[in-house]
């Protein structure tokens, strides 16, 4: 066959269309590589909107009786702290890199369904501002970004006002909440789709499932998860809707409805959420962490089917946020087993991360750093989040801040981590520079420290009695130095941004050209330009194991002639 | 002489044939949807909505018929 | 890359893990937190016990999972003369037994945690009768209606040690959550819904309690105190509950309270004194249903020390009733007084309360802190 070239097309002189300019392009794009850029930058420009959220909580809950923030719009910001970062910077990020990555690994030219992809990035876009333009009205949501029922109901039982008392949620907040949900929803059912679609149709050739990289299979189980999950809670949102706006009575009791349907409903979809946030994290550090060691990811197989096993199992834990709410005790000892069991395929993946930098000769390059700040810091979310499935335990310190202390721990110290390992890892083949080592180092370590001082105190304070969602505390409850620790690790993890973004800034204006293998790494999207050409591949490679890149650099020790995969 | 992007001689690809194609029907359709949903709040009006709801059909239809 | 800092970091890691271990006991033990640490009746003890294993079983494998991580990263972080690792893949032997260890482990655990909470309520009590409780969540105070001794108290449940109590848990508005760290863990008061929350109290004391599910904007000022009383002295303090209030005040100051209690836009729209606009402890004088009123019976006012959901205390000593220069009651020391305050501007201190009243003079402030002080 004769040698294949990709050339320019031919132009023609005439007007430049829309979809030649500049702006145009990005407006009219359908390359997964342009919109994983945009998904990413988008989502970090929500983690800057979010931390400023979590900096104002803070800065109120310093000290006792803090006169900083109303009650009112405290409760609008603790809420859209938490909406904002889980869908507008977690989900979005994970998704772009996901959008960028993914098909460079599988040897794909982009994904399956290349305008569902600028879709799903669009209504990101104008449903992250849609729904923080509800801060201009004064109506942000304001009732926890779980809004339970029937506090987001429109009025009180039994009455066609709120009164004096706001016993409801009279505003448009709760409206906000349902129509940003359902938004984002759609987004990541599309993205979804997509996802799985071009995960299983469009590997290379020689790329079966079991060869395929690891991030790109908990993307594929993410997809998943977001595909089962989410129709529980568009539901929830389009009832409440109901309920405020056309008399019905879901969620109000008296009429027939239920408060606890909103949360069955909802935690259908929360509990699944909180896998679909951390296992595309868990891709990133399974595939970061064998290039710093210098040999292959141990236990592929078993990091690859625990996650799916989380996946599955993921479905079966969801009232182990409800067992201070009345069920049945059999009920909370079914929930309590199936969680106990999801521990299992996590603990299980933990130790092949150790497995794999066991032996190996590790390089503390800045994606390995925030790998192994990973492991360090999931290990902690695992332990307290196993913790609270000990239920009478549980009694104690559900919605205190030992809840937050072990959310946090998992999403800033697990997948923050992960997402920073992602960034620092797959920054130069995306620009074609090196983000700045020492600057990363600072980052780190500010990082680190930051966590620490920030959520370890929290345990403490749930154990004190603190609860959640208090917008101040009094004083001589033996609470005021826990949080003033924790408002100092906030600001201190703010400073690591900042630095993060003065890294970002200078290495964009003058950084360090990275070549198009800097790490000496072991997967397709290495073998490219750094950025790859438009079309990825030359020429689609064909896969014989599951380090294809490592294969071809390497071919007397290629895995393909030791492994029977 | 110029050679229209169909008819090519050789069996080259072009950058053209290989990339997806740009539209703008993803970010219509994803605006048509964000002006219905703000059609909802905004109820007390609900031309909006409906305006919304019309740019929606429009914007499944185009998509749909679009020469790819 | 250099790190000199990874020198020596098992013990660094052991030295760290050491100092967070005791800076969780200090804390848990100083200071007079509704700590959950610090149990005081059978339940929150259980649930304490079961804490402590948590504690020492997570420390455990922190330190083991940590030490392995710090020891790679010192053993094999590459030198210039590291060989190339051996590319292994697995090892499946090594596989099945990290996987099977921690399944039995855990499957110890689970039958601790299920034969635990099958148990909880199963304690033994001084008193042979249960005392039954009704705990009403508004929004944001609570109520407590003695059901067998017809009484009602509001942010303040008074009962005698050693006693089994069941509350049960009842909103008319929002999901709320009950709970007293120190005695019991939390149950959630879902509208709707009849739950109920077994505890007792071993030691006599006043302990915390605050609502823990978001309730709107005042959930932060949602606390009680459970009053733990001996049996005697909770015998005393029933029997003084169970009178009504005087119809006729003697002290003239506190008369005039009553006035403005009864007057027209007066304080009986919203509260109710048993033996002056109730008749007893669950109607008015008319007939119908207490509940038709939205703020806390006051009938025993005086011997109480939280106000409004606990985010104020006020005692007689520092709201002392004076003659002022004008020759009208004054309160001595206004800024001392909580009580005072509230009555000032209930809206400046409790944002979004039910209280909206008109503005009162400092001497009508201090007729109804008189009257208010006279219902013991």
């Amino acid at each position: 066959m004769a040698t294949r070239t990709i050339t320019e097309g031919v132009s023609i002189a005439r007007r430049r269309r829309l979809s030649e300019t500049y702006i145009g392009d990005w407006l009219m794009t359908t390359d997964h590589k342009k919109l994983g850029i945009m998904y990413m930058v988008t989502g970090f420009f929500f983690f800057l909107v979010g931390g400023v959220d979590a900096l104002l909580i803070r800065t109120q809950l310093a000290q006792p009786n803090g006169k900083v923030l109303s009650p009112d719009v405290y409760n609008q910001i603790f809420t859209m702290h938490a909406i904002t970062m889980i869908f507008l910077f977690v989900m979005p990020m994970l998704t772009g890199l996901g959008n960028y990555i993914v098909p460079l690994m599988i040897g794909a030219r982009d994904m399956a369904f290349p305008r569902l992809n600028a879709f799903g990035y669009w209504v990101v876009l104008f449903g992250g501002l849609f729904l923080t333009s509800s801060f201009l009205f004064g109506a942000a949501p304001n009732v926890g970004w779980f809004a339970y029922a029937p506090l987001t109901e429109l009025s009180g039982a039994g009455t066609t006002s709120c009164g004096n008392a706001v016993l409801c949620t009279p505003g448009p907040n709760m409206d906000f909440w349902a129509l940003g949900i359902l938004m984002l929803g759609i987004s990541s059912i599309a993205g979804s789709i997509n996802f799985v679609v071009t995960i299983l149709k469009l590997r290379a050739p020689g790329m079966t499932i079991n060869r395929m990289p690891l991030f790109t299979w908990m993307t594929l189980i993410t997809a998943f998860l977001l595909l089962f999950s989410l129709p529980s809670v568009s539901m929830a949102s389009i009832l409440i809707l109901l309920d405020r706006h056309l008399g019905t009575h879901f969620y109000v009791a008296g009429f027939g409805g239920d408060p606890l349907l909103w949360q069955h409903l909802f935690w259908s979809f929360g509990h699944p959420e909180v896998y679909i946030l951390i296992l595309p994290a868990f891709g990133i550090i399974s595939e970061v962490l064998p290039v710093f060691s210098r040999k292959p990811i141990f236990g592929y197989t078993f990091i690859a089917w625990s996650g799916v096993a989380i996946g599955f199992l993921s479905f079966t834990v969801w009232a182990h946020h409800m067992f201070a709410v009345g069920l049945p005790l059999v009920a909370q000892a079914f929930f309590a087993t199936s969680t106990t069991l999801i521990a299992i395929p996590t603990a299980v993946k933990i130790f092949n991360w150790l497995g794999t930098t066991w032996g190996g000769k590790l390089s503390f390059k800045p994606p390995m750093l925030f790998a192994l700040g990973f492991i360090a810091m999931f290990l902690i979310g695992g332990l307290n989040g196993a913790a609270l499935a000990i239920v009478p335990f549980d009694y104690q310190v559900t919605d205190t801040y030992f809840v937050v202390a072990h959310l946090h721990y998992v999403l800033f110290g697990g997948t923050v981590f992960g997402i920073f390992a992602g960034i620092f890892y797959w920054f130069p083949k995306i620009t074609g520079k090196l983000l700045n080592e020492r600057l990363a180092q600072v980052q780190f370590w500010l990082m680190l420290i930051g966590v620490n001082l920030t959520f370890f105190p929290m345990h403490i304070l749930g154990l004190l009695g603190m609860p959640r969602r208090i917008y101040t505390y009094p004083d001589k409850l033996g609470w005021n130095e826990m949080n003033l620790i924790a408002t100092i690790g906030a600001f201190t993890l703010g400073v690591a941004i900042l630095v993060f973004i003065w890294n970002f800034v200078v290495t964009l204006r003058s950084g360090e050209a990275a070549g198009t293998d800097p790490w000496d790494a072991f997967t397709l999207e290495w073998d490219t330009e750094s950025p790859p050409k438009p079309y990825n591949f030359l020429e689609i490679p064909t896969v014989r194991s599951r380090r294809p890149f490592y294969d071809k650099k390497n071919p007397e020790t290629a895995d393909w002639k030791s492994m029977t995969h | 002489m110029q050679i229209s992007k169909n008819h090519r001689a050789s069996n080259e690809a072009t950058e053209q044939s290989i990339k997806p194609k740009q539209s703008y029907w993803p970010i219509v359709l994803a605006a048509s949807l964000t002006l219905t949903l703000i059609g909802v709040i905004l109820m007390s009006h609900p031309i909006i909505f409906w305006i919304g709801v019309a740019f929606v059909i429009v914007s499944f239809v185009g998509w749909g018929i679009e020469r790819r | 890359m250099r790190m000199p800092i990874f020198r020596g970091m098992k013990r660094w890691g052991l030295i760290l893990s050491a100092v967070l271990l005791s800076s969780l006991l200090l804390a848990a033990c100083g200071e007079n937190s509704p700590s959950i640490l610090n149990p005081s009746g059978p339940v929150a003890l259980k649930e304490a016990n079961l804490f402590w294993f948590i504690l020492v079983v997570a420390t455990i494998v922190f330190v083991v999972v940590e030490t392995l991580l710090i020891y790679s990263i010192v053993r094999f972080r590459e030198r210039p003369n590291s060989p190339t690792p051996v590319q292994t893949h697995g090892n499946n032997t090594v596989e099945l037994i990290w996987t099977i260890v921690p399944s039995l482990f855990l499957f110890v655990v689970l039958v601790g945690t299920i034969y635990t909470m099958f148990g909880l309520t199963n304690f033994t009590s001084v008193n042979s009768r249960p005392l039954q409780i009704r705990v009403v969540g508004h929004q944001w105070w609570w109520e407590f209606d003695y059901l067998n001794e017809h009484i009602v108290t509001a942010d303040e449940l008074v009962i005698p040690v050693g006693t089994r109590i069941e509350a049960q848990l009842l909103s008319q508005n929002v999901i709320h959550s009950f709970w007293v760290p120190e005695l019991f863990g939390k149950t959630d008061v879902v509208p709707g819904h009849n739950n109920m929350s077994v505890f007792q109290a071993d030691n006599i004391g006043s302990f915390r309690g605050q609502c823990t599910e978001f309730c709107g904007l005042e959930h932060a000022h949602m606390n009680f105190y459970v009053i733990v009383k001996s049996q005697d002295d909770y015998n005393t303090w029933l029997s003084s509950q169970e009178q009504s209030a005087s119809s006729t005040p003697t002290d003239p100051t506190a008369l005039a309270g009553q006035k403005l209690f009864l007057g027209s836009g007066g304080c009986q729209g919203c509260h109710g004194i048993v033996g002056v606009n109730l008749k007893d402890d669950q109607h008015l004088n008319s007939g119908q249903d207490a509940s038709v009123l939205v703020g806390p019976n006051l009938t025993h006012f005086g011997s109480r020390r939280e106000i409004a959901g606990g985010v104020l205390q006020w005692d007689p000593a520092s709201c002392v009733v004076v003659t002022g220069s004008n020759g009208q009651p004054t309160i001595q020391n206004p800024d001392a007084c909580g009580l005072y305050q509230w009555l000032k501007d209930p809206l400046a201190v409790k944002p979004g309360t039910d209280m909206v009243i008109r503005s009162l003079s400092d001497t009508e402030i201090a007729q109804l802190i008189a009257y208010l002080e006279s219902l013991t």
